[in-house]
């Protein structure tokens, strides 16, 4: 039997919604990112450049913001799928400080696969994320090569 | 500076980027914190923004020939997909080819594509990027 064919079903009946996604993205956790992932735009770290820019303040990165969203499902899921396609739009700047909030959903379960899709809003009620989508592809069970 | 629409095409590649544990953990603790942190068996999706796209945005926004206004640059869209898993360890070689360069609405769009390839030479993970450049008021 081909480890396709004894993929499990996903995600598993006592778990079908993933929490929701609340991140509070201070300064501090913007300047992690930029160390973390090498993106130094001053927009995100210097407040007086990001306001000579025409922004209120600095902004969180929008990566920071999606690897975020993405994280919170890839923590649900893991150890049963793996992350095959992350998408979205950044539909408006999250200036420092703020929290990002959203509520993944499910959108389509296949006998292997599933979609996660959500929108991530700003503390101001702005859409920060929109059409946001994780699709994940369940892992063979243990010892299934 | 102004915005050259002849740079449709341009490529750029990077040097070698192995999926690094510690590189990873740095990552992961910024975009999950520390309260909702956890162990995942493999690199997250978004890391690939590390070692797939950052090699690449960098060489792409100090292109004298494309003429980028950085400041008034915002990020639109952006997708990952990859073939199969990444594993930690692996080495990825990532390049980049401006695939939309247009003006229009009195804004600039400039889309980056990127692909990674394993040490097979195989390209399993890919990046589209959508960056906007607001027209000055």
């Amino acid at each position: 039997m081909s480890a396709e064919s004894v993929l499990v079903s996903f995600p598993p009946p006592d778990a079908v919604t993933p929490p929701p996604l609340r991140q509070h993205l201070t300064q501090a956790r913007i300047d992690e990112y930029a160390e973390a992932s090498g993106d130094h735009n001053p927009i995100h770290l210097d407040a007086d450049f990001a306001r000579a820019a025409g922004l209120p303040s600095t902004i969180a990165h929008g990566l920071l913001s999606l690897g975020a969203a993405c994280a919170q499902v890839e923590r649900w899921a893991q150890g049963q799928a793996w992350t095959s396609r992350v998408s979205c739009r950044f539909s408006a700047p999250l200036p420092s400080g703020q929290t990002l909030t959203g509520n993944p959903t499910v959108v389509q379960v296949g006998g292997a696969s599933a979609t996660v899709e959500l929108e991530a809003l700003a503390d101001s009620g702005d859409r920060v994320l929109s059409r946001a989508s994780v699709e994940l592809r369940a892992l063979p069970p243990q010892g299934v090569a | 500076m102004a915005f050259n629409a002849g740079c449709l095409g341009r490529t750029y590649a990077a040097d070698w980027q192995e999926l690094d544990h510690q590189r990873h953990t740095a990552y992961l603790l910024a975009v999950a914190g520390e309260e909702q942190s956890f162990e995942p068996a493999r690199p997250l999706a978004c890391f690939a923004s590390v070692y797939l796209l950052w090699p690449i945005v960098p060489m792409v926004f100090s292109d004298p020939e494309i003429g980028l206004d950085l400041p008034r640059l915002l990020h639109g869209e952006q997708e990952f997909w990859f073939d199969r898993p990444m594993t930690f360890g692996e080495r990825i070689r990532p390049t980049g080819t401006i695939s939309r360069a247009e003006e229009g609405r009195g804004m600039v769009f400039l889309e980056l594509t990127c692909h990674g390839a394993d040490g097979a030479g195989v390209a399993v993970a890919h990046s589209r990027s959508l960056f906007l450049v607001r027209g000055r008021q």
